[in-house]
């Protein structure tokens, strides 16, 4: 019986000294690559947000780019941008300000609920256009924080939870973007989307983001809602960015744009996002109990 | 995983998919004369698709991934949902050209009534099943081959050449972004063409001595043309692979010591790699051409090798033998994977807080599974 024991270890031994000799012979399974990857042309890239909130309107027109190359975008500033308000029959004109990148409306223009957009961009004599409504806006009642202890993958920290009610039949399209001590969480783990596929009910039960806050965190949340056809766009942006070709990627592809070339065939990329803004803010105040300072 | 009850998380459910499938089968042979000889046959195959499962209908009968169904038809178990059927006919040829060479040729026509919808990305190969169903027909193909072989120095060598075309009918692909897993309505997201392919084969095999093995070259193209991928052009599946070589050498030293090398070396598969960037919502995105599949992995290749030493049984009941292998001898990274992403802090795991950021470029990450793999194994049998 001894004598089978001592083999059980020995045997043990064997596999483990086999076990650390595979590890020896199996170095990182990850490295940085240089594929020789096929150019390009250039593509328009439109971004456009209108919404009711002067703050946030603004339209950028850059291009695409080597996929190397890490400069910032090179932006198409003498491209000619307007919005038109197809309800109210007028034309919002857009000048370029270096400082923003980005095209800003002309006398500090906001959109109206309700009413029917149609974005104007020309660029080297090819038009494109793309054409949204602006939406009423959900309520937004309040927002509460609570104190979670680690659980699994959820680390100890504050968590916000959104209140309020989704009055709508259709066209429930939403994102939640966090502004943090003033900072935009801008990760791609921080494009937050959600509809009515679980119901409208989720913002009267307290809808918890999975964002972790720290005390005296000052929290703006931002709430947006658009057609389906944006959210489709940030869907695949989201499922692109993403795309680390495993089990769970689909064949990458380009988000589909909601803007469309006029009178040609030039391919453009981007989006044209209308929507109503609502907006609350916090500070996190921990509770009796609670701890003051966190990592 | 099942979401807790009154939990507004709602469980994904899929539909089963079942077929059955019967074939008959006639086979004959003539030798019409010393030289010549034919051998034919002709399968039925007979397909349904039953129950229990969901149809789901759609506008105009045209599955559509943007519009929700606009019905559902319930079947209940064994119920016939779909049924296809096709004779199946095959001819094959022998002439003989001289005591050991031969001329051969065949024809033949198969049904095949499941699929295979493989993705296209850079990363982790997926392929999902796909049944024939009501709105996805089996792929037929024709095949025709013909070769010349040849039995060399008392047959102990074989040298043949071989060439083939093949003609698919309703082959399927997946569309651009498709969503394969846990999709029920899986005809959403496929789409349906035609293929062909075409290659030549090499064999030359030793089959008797301490060395024996073969060496096998095979050049061979696949391609698609599928409306709604590639802009209708043709396009090349995931598995073309031109180039496909490989070397199997054993030798026996004596009686207890043998030894084995394999030899692969095969073109990379195609896949779609991005063709440049852009920057959107604050995010750099890659940016993907709207043709599928031009672009390659690198070659493939590695070596293998095995040493076989067989105890002695020394009387016992039993023998045994050990053997050691190594895959991958000359550690090839060969690619599994590509991630086209960004590296923060020159950091290929970096997993800190924004306010560390330091740097940030694009990358491309390699992900390969081995360089080198040993394994020792005892094998034993009574």
């Amino acid at each position: 019986m001894q004598k089978n024991i001592a083999s059980w270890k020995g045997f043990r031994l064997l596999l483990l000294g086999l076990g650390l000799l595979a590890l020896g012979f199996f170095p990182s399974c990850q490295e940085e690559v240089v594929l020789p990857l096929r150019p390009s042309e250039t593509i328009p890239v439109i971004e456009a947000f209108w919404t009711d909130n002067i703050r946030l309107n603004r339209v950028s027109v850059s291009s695409s780019q080597d996929f190397f190359d890490a400069d910032t975008a090179p932006q198409l500033s003498d491209a000619r941008v307007r919005i038109l308000d197809l309800t109210a029959n007028r034309e919002i004109s857009f000048f370029y300000v270096e400082e923003a990148n980005a095209f800003l409306p002309l006398d500090q223009e906001a959109g109206r609920i309700g009413h029917r957009y149609r974005l104007q961009v020309d660029w080297q004599e090819k038009r494109y256009e793309s054409e949204s409504v602006l939406l009423e806006p959900p309520i937004l009642d309040s927002l509460a924080v609570n104190f979670r202890p680690q659980q699994g993958f959820r680390r100890e920290g504050f968590y916000i939870s959104v209140f309020g009610a989704i009055p709508f039949e259709e066209n429930n399209n939403y994102r939640i973007r966090i502004v943090r001590n003033d900072t935009l969480l801008n990760r791609r783990s921080d494009i937050l989307l959600f509809d009515d596929s679980f119901g409208t009910e989720i913002l009267d039960r307290g809808f918890e983001l999975n964002f972790r806050f720290r005390p005296q965190d000052r929290v703006r949340l931002e709430l947006f809602r658009f057609e389906r056809v944006v959210f489709d766009y940030f869907n695949q942006l989201v499922s692109l960015l993403f795309n680390d070709g495993g089990l769970f990627s689909p064949p990458p592809q380009n988000p589909v744009t909601n803007i469309r070339p006029v009178g040609h065939e030039g391919p453009v990329l981007g989006v044209f996002m209308v929507s109503p803004y609502l907006s609350a803010e916090t500070v996190i105040i921990p509770g009796p109990g609670e701890p003051d300072v966190l990592d | 995983m099942r979401p807790a009850p009154g939990s507004i998380i709602e469980p994904i459910e899929t539909n089963p998919n079942l077929g059955i499938q019967q074939n008959f089968f006639l086979q004959g042979s003539r030798e019409l004369t010393e030289r010549f000889s034919v051998e034919g046959g002709l399968r039925w195959s007979l397909y349904g698709r039953v129950g229990p499962g969901v149809q789901f209908l759609y506008e105009n009968d045209l599955p559509n991934p943007e519009l929700p169904p606009i019905d559902t038809l319930q079947f209940g178990a064994l119920d016939l949902m779909k049924f296809y059927q096709g004779f199946e006919p095959r001819v094959g040829m022998r002439y003989l050209l001289g005591p050991s060479t031969s001329l051969k040729a065949a024809f033949n026509r198969n049904f095949q009534y499941v699929q295979v919808a493989a993705n296209s990305s850079a990363g982790l190969p997926i392929d999902r099943w796909v049944p024939a169903g009501p709105y996805i027909e089996p792929v037929r193909a024709d095949q025709i081959a013909a070769g010349v072989f040849q039995n060399l120095a008392d047959n102990k060598w074989e040298l043949s050449v071989e060439g083939f075309y093949k003609d698919f009918r309703n082959i399927i692909d997946l569309r651009q972004g498709a969503n394969v897993l846990f999709n029920d309505a899986i005809e959403t997201e496929i789409l349906t063409g035609n293929g062909y392919a075409y290659g030549v084969e090499f064999l030359l095999r030793k089959n008797v001595g301490k060395t024996n093995g073969w060496l096998s070259y095979t050049y061979s193209r696949t391609w698609r043309v599928i409306d709604g991928i590639s802009l209708g052009q043709r396009f090349n599946p995931r598995f073309d692979r031109p180039h496909d070589l490989a070397l199997v050498l054993n030798h026996t030293f004596n009686e207890r010591w043998s030894g084995n090398v394999n030899f692969i070396y095969t073109t990379g598969q195609a896949v779609t790699f991005p063709i440049g960037a852009y920057i959107v919502d604050n995010q750099r995105v890659p940016l993907f051409s709207d043709l599928r599949n031009e672009d390659r992995f690198p070659d493939y290749h590695r070596l293998d090798f095995s040493i076989n030493y067989k105890v002695p049984d020394r009387g016992r009941k039993w023998r045994s033998s050990w053997n050691f292998s190594m895959y991958n001898a000359y550690g090839r990274r060969n690619p599994f994977s590509y991630q086209f992403t960004e590296i923060v802090n020159d950091d290929l795991n970096f997993a800190g807080s924004p306010d560390e950021i330091v740097s940030r470029r694009p990358a491309i990450v390699m992900t390969y599974l081995f360089t080198f793999l040993p394994a020792l194994s005892y094998n034993f049998e009574f």
